[in-house]
């Protein structure tokens, strides 16, 4: 059985401009993607690609305005929008993208007691306390509010929030950038020791780089659609292992492979 | 010649030095990499380069003069940042974004789509902003330009193909370019040379640099 299983999920968002004009805007064009437990698969693509909604949709937090199609499993179990969010916080968690998710107004504390609350802990403020102590983090933090921590210290945070429970489903939205090299790899090994202890992992990231070695599996997106899905050791050489062109292309663009740019015409 | 000679800058009077006697120079059109841990310091030199700080002691020359801009004239050192989203009024749309730099040239195409212009910030992806926020900086016609971290939150072909029109557009207008990053690869690829943070105080008196 599979942790999350995505099937050709579109997402839409219908507009109204000035007057009654109604418009369109396509978001995501057909994602497929499945993580079994103890697995971490990466989701690369794009910036615009639909990465960060993808993650929405998993968690039900799609404003009102979207229509979706296709399906979303949960542990076998085919879950609506509605039931997406009743998931949301215990069974899967989300570590957003950005530190704006903290609330500016809150200290730090209050906010990660709440987290653990939701996450169904006993004693919340030893479990604030704890999670923050692993991450490095002094009982001092816990005082703060958002906009006096460091960007590194406000990530560390997040993802102290996220992981406080005991998820089946982890999805971490871009977790890394703007932190030394050594905190974002102390992130990425506890996503990957999460899905060792049978959590199924998620990593949306446009770091294919940091993502190889923590990855089972590496998800291709462009445009708001699945196109390939490669297993981490074929990306090596100079990508001739790598089956589709925009794979390739991402591959060798990487400053490391030469910054190349594919000829006109290569990439769809 | 971007000339930064002995540039001192600290945050408060009792705050420590973050930029303690540095030297650097770019010559135009010439591609000069600094690359250094994060929190060193990089992108406060590349805010004094680009006039957005004013330096405690030490010059700072743009072709031999200090840069003093005519009033509503753009400064000679543009900055482009790493988060085009904080750099662009989110309601303005991109034709007005642009029109900030310069109301009556056209954007460069090749960085901007015609169809983008009457759209607002949120409604184009990242890699997007960033080249409107690139082809604003180059509407300003800088003698030089600070790029800071510039293509640290896109993906690989994104990244390379920003980067290939910047190179372009400094080598037909001789533009000088500071290119700040913590990926070294990257400035290996993109920069005529790369110095380290540390290389440019050397000489320097650090002990002068503590502050009484």
């Amino acid at each position: 059985m599979t942790r999350l299983q995505i099937e050709d999920l579109t997402v839409s968002f219908v507009q109204y401009e000035r007057g009654l004009r109604r418009r369109v805007v396509p978001g995501l064009a057909g994602m497929d993607l499945d993580v079994a437990p103890g697995e971490v698969v990466a989701l690369v693509g794009a910036s615009g690609a639909g990465k960060s909604l993808l993650a929405h949709a998993v968690l039900g937090l799609l404003p009102p305005n979207a229509v979706e199609s296709g399906r979303v499993v949960v542990d076998g179990f085919e879950a609506a929008p509605a039931d997406r969010r009743r998931f949301a916080g215990r069974d899967v968690v989300l570590l957003p993208q950005s530190v704006t998710y903290l609330d500016p107004v809150a200290p730090v504390g209050r906010q990660i007691r709440r987290a653990a609350r939701l996450a169904g802990l006993a004693d919340p403020a030893a479990a604030a306390a704890s999670a923050l102590h692993r991450r490095g983090l002094g009982a001092e933090v816990l005082g703060r509010y958002p906009h006096e921590l460091s960007g590194g210290m406000a990530r560390r945070v997040l993802v102290a929030m996220a992981l406080l429970g005991r998820p089946r489903i982890i999805i971490a939205d871009e977790p890394t950038p703007g932190l030394q090299q050594e905190s974002a790899e102390a992130v990425l090994d506890e996503l990957r020791a999460r899905a060792d202890d049978g959590c199924g992992v998620v990593l949306i990231t446009h770091d294919l780089v940091a993502a190889l070695p923590v990855s089972d599996r590496i998800v291709i997106c462009e445009e708001g659609r699945t196109v390939d899905v490669a297993a981490p050791q074929d990306f090596t050489g100079d990508g001739e292992r790598l089956r589709h062109p925009y794979t390739r292309a991402l591959w060798r663009a990487l400053p490391a492979n030469g910054l190349r740019l594919p000829a006109v015409g290569e990439v769809a | 010649m971007l000339l930064l000679d002995g540039v001192r800058f600290r945050y408060g009077p009792r705050s420590p030095w973050v930029v303690a006697g540095a030297r650097l120079a770019v010559e135009p059109g010439e591609i000069v990499g600094l690359h250094g841990p994060s929190g060193v310091g990089k992108s406060t030199l590349g805010r004094l380069a680009a006039g957005l700080l004013t330096p405690e002691a030490g010059r700072i020359e743009v072709d031999g003069r200090p840069p003093r801009p005519a009033p509503g004239r753009p400064h000679p050192v543009q900055l482009v940042l790493q988060h085009p989203q904080h750099a662009v009024d989110p309601r303005w749309t991109i034709r007005e974004v642009l029109a900030e730099a310069d109301r009556n040239a056209a954007p460069d195409p090749e960085l901007v789509a015609e169809h983008w212009l009457d759209r607002y910030p949120h409604e184009v992806s990242g890699g997007e902003l960033q080249r409107v926020n690139l082809a604003r900086a180059l509407l300003a016609r800088p003698r030089y330009l600070v790029a800071d971290e510039i293509s640290a939150s896109l993906d690989a072909l994104t990244q390379a193909r920003i980067w290939y029109l910047l190179l372009d557009r400094a080598r037909s207008e001789r533009i000088g370019v500071l290119a700040i990053s913590h990926d070294r690869a990257l400035l290996d690829a993109v920069a005529s040379r790369v110095v380290g943070w540390a290389e440019l105080f050397r000489g320097v008196d650090q002990s002068a640099a503590v502050p009484a």
